[in-house]
């Protein structure tokens, strides 16, 4: 009887289990899926090997799903941040009129917003956000990529060239001015005024990184403390 | 009597508000290429556009170019098509600027902008930037009883095709189509600001 329990259990649970090879992931949000029989294709490879402007060009003519996303849920979009392809806001702007969603994330929640602000890509960045990225997005940590401008800033220090610096703060005002919710707390429980005041002594960016924050925060009368 | 002129009142201070707020600070990335043609920019304005030429285009906006003290400068136009074959064409991207009049100034070249010639996509030289600044700055007559690009071309397979012999001296080597497209929507814009 005992015996025969166990197999029902198993029985039951057999079907939930995932495997991988016949999987095809479905994004729910971005309509995005893995394709089906393996997960590389032939753009993002083409991508990531740094082809020429013109194959990339023809691949994407080509290309049926622009959404399709490798093992490490990498788009073609997220890929040309991440390769810093030449001509990449030209690439990303040809791909969004073939089909491509400006809003897209690798398995780890990371958006395409995200990896512009830790790349520095203001100019990809502002592509993005016109073409309907969500700005409130959270990666698996739960930071937007408010929180994730605000960690950053800790890297820029007395070296940094100061334009890397002006994109950045630029940034942040922009989302500031865009998201539904700039007091998004992460899985810390932190906002992004939280973190900003956390690291304003780690460097002088940090500081004027913090003190924009507080004065926007203050500007809209949400609880700064 | 109050109460008209506390309307009076709040309905001119709304409207200076938002009439102060569509000016919007130009943002560094844009700033940077449009300070090549108005050294002084700093705020932008929108103005809304059609765009006949490009199917679900995104180029349906004009920007307004200011100084510090909002005076205006002139406009800039920001152009994402392709060559007008009807088929598998090649992107193309543009930055115009316009003076305040809506008369051509200056072609910007951005990074990442730059055009190309030919199949093998040979980046312009520098007598070709040269060259199509001429051609917006006196649009060649032939081009007025065009309608579409290919029709500047000879033996169309689709994609590309040998220009023909009487816009030869109009076009640029190998960029014909590329041309054409430019001169339509500098054509366009040009209308529209001086209208």
């Amino acid at each position: 009887m005992k015996c025969l329990s166990y197999f029902l259990v198993l029985f039951l649970l057999l079907p939930n289990f995932n495997f991988e090879s016949q999987s095809i992931e479905y994004d729910a949000l971005t309509g995005a899926t893995s394709p089906g029989g393996g997960y590389d294709d032939e753009l993002i490879e083409a991508i990531e090997y740094q082809y020429p402007y013109k194959w990339l060009i023809d691949i994407i003519d080509r290309t049926e799903n622009l959404n399709a996303k490798n093992r490490d849920g990498f788009s073609p979009i997220l890929m040309v941040i991440d390769k810093n392809s030449p001509k990449r806001d030209q690439l990303i702007l040809y791909m969004l009129r073939e089909g491509a969603y400006a809003h897209t994330f690798d398995n780890f929640g990371i958006s395409a917003l995200h990896l512009t602000i830790f790349k520095n890509f203001p100019s990809t960045f502002a592509i993005l956000l016109k073409n309907g990225a969500d700005p409130d997005f959270k990666n698996i940590n739960g930071d937007t990529p408010l929180h994730y401008a605000v960690h950053q800033s800790k890297y820029y220090d007395d070296k940094s060239k100061e334009d890397e610096k002006d994109s950045l703060l630029e940034m942040i005002e922009i989302l500031l001015e865009e998201m539904e919710d700039p007091f998004i707390k992460n899985a810390q429980k932190k906002t992004a005024l939280d973190l900003a005041r956390e690291q304003s002594k780690t460097t002088t960016f940090s500081k004027v990184v913090y003190e924009n924050l507080k004065f926007f925060y203050d500007e809209i009368g949400g609880n700064s403390q | 009597m109050n109460k008209i002129i506390k309307i009076t009142f709040l309905s001119f201070f709304l409207f200076s508000f938002f009439a102060e707020a569509s000016y919007k600070r130009i943002r560094s990335w844009d700033l940077k290429y449009y300070k090549l043609a108005f050294e002084a920019a700093k705020f932008q304005k929108v103005l809304k556009i059609d765009d006949p030429f490009t199917i679900n285009s995104p180029n349906n906006e004009v920007k307004q170019i200011f100084d510090a003290n909002k005076k205006m400068l002139g406009h800039i136009r920001e152009i994402f098509t392709d060559t007008g074959c009807g088929g598998e064409c090649a992107p193309l991207f543009f930055t115009i600027a316009y003076n305040v009049d809506g008369t051509y100034r200056q072609y910007i070249v951005k990074e990442g902008e730059e055009l190309f010639k030919g199949n093998d996509y040979e980046y312009f030289n520098k007598e070709d930037y040269l060259r199509l600044n001429s051609l917006l700055q006196n649009p060649p007559k032939s081009f007025e009883t065009l309608k579409e690009p290919k029709e500047i071309l000879s033996d169309w397979d689709g994609k590309t095709g040998a220009t023909k012999l009487i816009y030869k001296s109009d076009v640029i080597e190998t960029a014909a189509l590329t041309c054409f497209r430019i001169y339509q929507y500098n054509t366009q814009t040009q209308n529209f600001l001086k209208n």
